[in-house]
């Protein structure tokens, strides 16, 4: 009972179904606007709130929005438990450094072949995922992990030396239209500002991209395969195309994410990728609410606003103010209250933020007749 | 060839840890299902906790091992009726999360405990060794295998003759059966927590005498227990021994031979070729299931 009720089929086939939907929708779109000249205004919040640090971390979510729902296809409908996130961050970021700064070619030619080369290569990764199911397929995906990081340690160290790549800002052609042009005629992305921008596309468009995915039949065939895969070839679908096509279309998005964000981000180092960046994604599949892309991009959301405001909390709020392990032991307190975080929700609340989204809808959408 | 036995001694001592480790993880998946990806934490956990109680609080070496064990035994009890218990019968990827949920609370533990600078080896066993076929072999590296061993035979003395050993085979085969025969099912997880943090303390006790540096890049130490359960095969006791014993082998070995950086690549390329090969490993049961 969420209170998305069509009456016809034509009604049914549309994305945005019901007039509150649509009005949902609308309602975001215009937030999502207003939100970098808010941010802009340097208005000076009670209390000392943090206003225009968190332009960066909104950032830093909309990159992760793009690989927690590229994670959240893989894992949460076609439930190939796969832990090679970060593997295909990595591609994403050779391929970026190596297209971009070793050869020099163009920011948006760089994007579209870190899509491709995530897209080929994750159909690689898929091969073994073929063979496995579910345990040995998250030890192998742990090993397809470790395997990337010593190639990505190679690959920085012969072309870029111990210390690091550096991202320089990217630049976007002329010729795109609706963008303030520079002087020289590009559009440089650098500042927070123009990021939010470039950003915010990039993320609308993968996100709106992967839930059409799961719209159509091949999508479908994902949910089949991730419900029982034996009852799926039972019915016809070819369970070895379905799993590769998901794990090509996840690692394009997520290399995707991976080259975003180390252009965001302008440096990655030798210890850019360890394990816990696929944990971090995965507890954001999993606070956000399990095989749902709103699930996801909350989650990605949650992940990067929330340490701000516990910061901002425990330092300004007047009891916690004088807790004096809270003070000394910030992040490691931060980085507590986030595992109890997840050890709360899995056991209390296993649908996440989106459920509790949904099941406040629902209430409204039932109201006067809840029980 | 007079490269090799040194490699190989200090491989096998090394793999004797390993093999704690793999046990100890081997035997919470068999009897609960749950991947403890926290195995890691835990052993570094008990790493520090050496360092206080036979470091700075001095306590001799066997006492401290005792104490931390059950340290670690009671953890695992408390673990289970807290947290696991709610966890039985949802789903696998979430009750994993749960564990790495607790990987992140120990390390924000530690932190807060100890803070983020490395600590040096700890010194209390006897320095010096003796002389093996020409080759050297430290105390250190003896007391590890000899207690590793001792351990070990004393966990299948239990687990094979003991009446509490017969009920965690019995619930690892057949919950439903074994409840009906009157085995509580919490008991014996409980127990299981139990005895597999116990034995990933002791390994950390271990190997806080042999680590060059006692710091939190331990926990990825602790995951070299999947590589080696693997290659034993994830539901099999005597493969997780075996296999932490090659996998500590092979690597020591290899890094001795190829370089310090090719160390991850040759645990996990073992267990990759395992799982291409044989993903039930030398002892597991077979998954037979192919789509």
């Amino acid at each position: 009972m969420s209170g998305r009720f069509t009456t016809d089929y034509r009604e049914d086939l549309r994305r945005f179904r019901t007039r509150p939907q649509r009005a949902v929708a609308l309602a975001i779109v215009l937030v999502a606007i207003a939100v970098p000249f808010l941010f802009e205004l340097r208005w000076r919040p009670p209390m000392g709130f943090p206003w225009s640090a968190w332009l960066t971390n909104i950032n830093l979510a909309l990159t992760a929005i793009i690989g927690a729902a590229a994670f959240n296809l893989l894992l949460g409908y076609t439930h190939q438990i796969s832990v090679a996130h970060a593997a295909f961050l990595m591609l994403g970021t050779m391929t970026s450094a190596y297209l971009g700064i070793v050869i020099g070619v163009p920011f948006l030619v760089v994007i579209l072949s870190a899509v491709i080369a995530g897209a080929i290569v994750g159909a690689l990764v898929a091969l073994p995922a073929l063979r496995f199911r579910g345990l040995y397929l998250l030890i192998a995906t742990f090993g397809v992990h470790f395997f990337f990081l010593f190639g990505y340690r190679l690959f920085q160290v012969r072309y870029f030396g111990f210390s690091g790549i550096r991202f320089p800002a990217p630049e976007l052609p002329g010729w795109i239209p609706f963008l303030p042009k520079d002087p020289n005629g590009s559009f440089a992305i650098f500042g927070n500002f123009r990021w939010y921008w470039v950003l915010l596309v990039a993320a609308t468009l993968s996100v709106w991209f992967m839930s059409n995915v799961l719209r159509t039949r091949e999508g479908r065939a994902f949910r089949a395969v991730g419900e029982h895969d034996v009852a799926a070839s039972l019915i016809g679908i070819n369970v070895a195309k379905s799993k590769l096509l998901a794990f090509s279309i996840s690692s394009a998005f997520v290399a995707l994410s991976g080259a975003l964000s180390s252009y965001y981000v302008g440096a990655r180092g030798e210890d850019s990728f360890p394990f816990t960046v696929v944990l971090n994604f995965a507890i954001m599949i999993i606070v956000g609410g399990h095989a749902s892309m709103n699930g996801a991009v909350l989650g990605a959301l949650f992940f990067y606003l929330a340490p701000p405001l516990f910061q901002w909390g425990t330092v300004h709020t007047p009891v916690l103010r004088d807790i004096g392990v809270l003070q000394r032991y910030e992040s490691e307190m931060h980085l507590a209250i986030f595992g109890m975080l997840i050890i709360i929700v899995l056991v209390l609340r296993p649908s996440g933020l989106a459920g509790i989204w949904n099941s406040t809808k629902g209430y409204f959408a039932r109201w006067p007749y809840n029980t | 060839m007079d490269v090799l036995v040194p490699f190989l001694l200090s491989g096998i001592s090394v793999g004797a840890i390993y093999a704690l480790i793999a046990l100890g993880f081997v035997l919470v998946f068999k009897a609960t299902g749950v991947l403890n990806f926290a195995h890691g934490s835990f052993l570094m956990l008990s790493s520090y906790l050496a360092l206080t109680f036979i470091h700075r609080l001095d306590f001799s070496f066997l006492t401290g091992l005792v104490v931390i064990a059950l340290l670690m035994a009671l953890t695992g009890v408390a673990l289970h009726f807290g947290v696991m218990r709610w966890m039985i019968g949802k789903a696998f990827f979430s009750v994993v999360l749960v564990t790495v949920g607790l990987e992140i609370l120990i390390r924000a533990g530690l932190l807060i405990g100890y803070g983020p600078l490395e600590f040096g080896r700890l010194q209390k066993l006897p320095a010096g060794g003796i002389r093996i076929a020409g080759a050297y072999l430290s105390w250190v590296d003896v007391i590890i295998m000899v207690t590793a061993v001792l351990v070990v035979i004393g966990f299948l003395a239990f687990f094979r003759y003991s009446r509490m050993g017969l009920h965690m085979r019995a619930v690892a085969e057949n919950v439903e059966a074994a409840a009906a025969m009157g085995i509580t099912p919490n008991q014996i997880y409980a127990t299981a927590w139990a005895i597999g943090l116990a034995l990933a303390g002791i390994g950390g006790v271990l190997y806080s005498h042999k680590t060059a540096s006692l710091d939190l890049n331990i926990a990825a130490i602790g995951m070299r227990a999947f590589p080696a359960a693997i290659l034993g095969g994830i539901d099999s006791v005597q493969g997780a021994i075996l296999g932490g014993l090659i996998v500590g082998i092979v690597e020591t070995l290899g890094t001795g031979y190829l370089g310090a950086q090719w160390r991850d690549v040759i645990a996990f390329g073992i267990m990759f070729a395992v799982l291409l090969w044989r993903p039930s490993g030398l002892f597991g049961t077979k998954d037979l299931v192919r789509v």
